[in-house]
């Protein structure tokens, strides 16, 4: 056959070249980590995408659900946790909620949990969910408007319940099984779970803020010290639970005290630097309903102290920001209108490089 | 060298041109009695919110009108957080065709230019389709922390409806802050 015989032909003619090359087999990568300064870097199309702020590489993406608020990263089990929502048909058809766990070596779903469809989505709130301090529970929180929260077990896959916060939200998470909530009467909840994750008691602490003067942001740290929690206008509040279940309030400073003038803003807008116990937040200059605006500086707050130490002027403004939690640290920050992140010395005061072509309108980012 | 300074509007402007929102306010074109009910369920499920002063009107009031409705700088839009569905086939107080109105909502207060009044604006939001991706506004006059649903415009509202897939924000008109 006349066409057989010109591919034998042709096969035997390229075999030569062939010979000459070594042949590669497809494989697929393992996550091994992204270096000291490993980020993960949420943002609106579902996606967290992880990155090595030394080189700017990529090193893969975890591919998430709609309404995916913030992965909750845990070191112990070397999983991502975070809260989800499918739709059957897209846009329409049959609700799922789960709370899927997303496995460090290959960033892929590993175990999946269901949860009442009403998990909260919108504007993206890192403290929607949280784990409890022994790892065990993955809370979330619900808003119908009505407000509660779902607790998954974490080591038996399981949904344990739900929990009715009536008028209270949020999840921050103290002690080994216990969270505080905002509540809008201007107090703070604390609920303390038992073993099996069901609710064992709830204590409220005295009124502290006044929500239509001056209300609490829902953005927070956690500090070795408890949660630092900051108002529209910039006064500083830590907040801690005791063993025998009681919430102690103390105020701290305003942000402000120095320069007037100026206040927080963004979608995260504070970090906590552990090792130096001090305080990064997004400042910009404004009044009142600004507390969604980005920051043009990050000041730098040293919380033994209480005294601003450093103004870093942005040379791009910043929705977001975290800190390195090494003895010479990088300051990440982001735009949730700009695919850039950039990295700056803290001690050099300076910028020190960029990573372009992120997601589109990123919104957290995290140290891994 | 001196840095730019961005101002407020260039941070709103570079919004509206590049981010996206997945999820936000729910909308329902209801008459105002509907949604009156409705905010008075809402009312009742926090056990949170001040009472509203909305005015009633015995007929049927004209609510005199200035500006671009596909302009995030529209009066109503003073504490909108989301696409605008007039730019979405819709309008300010109407979904675009097939969208789907949420039954509950959050409630602003925005001052109107022409009479110097004070307007309760309702920011429904239409549901069911994928982000319109047009317009994106988000202004923040008198909003509150997500604990605090009724005031917040963070929330995603598309819920009680059959999806919870957010498309565009409207700014209703349902009566007159007479604080």
């Amino acid at each position: 056959m006349p066409f057989r015989l010109f591919l034998f032909c042709l096969l035997f003619v390229m075999h030569p070249l062939r010979a000459d090359i070594t042949t590669e087999t497809l494989k697929v990568e393992e996550f091994n980590g992204a270096g000291p300064h490993g980020i993960l870097v949420m943002n609106f199309e579902n996606k967290a995408e992880i990155y090595d702020a030394d080189t700017g590489a990529l090193h893969g993406q975890i591919s998430l659900g709609y309404g995916a608020n913030y992965v909750e990263i845990d070191r112990h089990n070397k999983q991502f946790h975070v809260a989800e929502t499918y739709l059957s048909r897209h846009t329409r058809g049959e609700r799922t909620d789960v709370v899927s766990s997303y496995s460090f070596r290959n960033l892929s779903s590993e175990q999946e949990v269901m949860i009442p469809a009403k998990h909260s989505s919108g504007s993206p709130i890192r403290s929607y969910s949280g784990i409890s301090g022994d790892g065990r529970f993955m809370l979330v929180n619900n808003i119908t408007p009505a407000m509660s929260v779902s607790v998954v077990d974490l080591k038996r896959a399981a949904f344990i319940g739900e929990i009715a916060t009536a008028g209270c939200g949020l999840v921050y998470p103290v002690g080994k099984r216990d969270f505080l909530q905002l509540c809008g009467d201007g107090r703070m909840q604390l609920i303390s779970l038992d073993k099996t994750g069901k609710e064992a008691s709830r204590t409220h602490s005295e009124k502290f803020f006044e929500m239509e003067q001056d209300p609490v942001m829902e953005k927070a740290v956690k500090t070795d010290a408890g949660w630092i929690f900051m108002t529209f206008k910039g006064q500083l509040f830590l907040v801690s639970a005791s063993r025998d279940a009681q919430i102690a309030i103390k105020p701290l400073f305003t942000l402000d005290a120095e320069m007037a003038g100026w206040r927080p803003g963004g979608l995260q807008p504070i970090a906590y630097h552990q090792p130096s116990h001090s305080l990064l937040v997004l400042m910009h200059e404004g009044g009142d309903d600004t507390h969604k605006d980005p920051g043009t500086e990050v000041w730098l707050f040293d919380l033994t102290s209480q005294r601003l130490l450093h103004r870093q002027k942005l040379e791009q403004i910043a929705s977001a920001i975290e800190v390195s939690q090494d003895e010479n640290p990088l300051i990440y920050t982001l735009f949730i209108g700009s695919e850039t992140l950039d990295i700056y010395d803290l001690r050099k005061g300076r910028k020190i490089r960029s990573i372009e072509g992120l997601a589109s309108a990123p919104t957290f980012v995290m140290n891994l | 060298m001196p840095m730019k300074k961005p101002s407020r509007n260039d941070f709103m402007s570079r919004i509206d041109q590049r981010v996206g929102k997945s999820t936000r306010h729910s909308a329902r074109q209801m008459s105002r009695r509907s949604m009156l009910t409705r905010l008075g369920q809402l009312l009742v499920g926090t056990a949170l919110v001040p009472v509203l002063p909305v005015a009633r009107a015995s007929g049927p009031v004209r609510v005199p009108e200035i500006g671009d409705p596909q302009s995030c700088d529209y009066w109503r839009y003073c504490a909108i957080d989301g696409y605008l569905c007039s730019c979405c086939g819709g309008s300010s107080s109407s979904c675009p065709p097939g969208a789907e109105p949420s039954p509950v909502t959050w409630v602003g207060t925005c001052e109107n230019p022409v009479d110097g009044k004070r307007y309760i604006i309702s920011y429904n939001d239409c549901c069911g389709k994928a982000e319109c991706g047009k317009c994106f506004c988000n202004r923040n006059e008198g909003d509150r922390p997500v604990y605090y649903p009724p005031k917040s415009n963070d929330i995603n509202w598309c819920v009680g409806t059959k999806s919870n897939a957010y498309h565009c924000s409207t700014a209703v008109v349902v009566g007159l802050d007479e604080d």
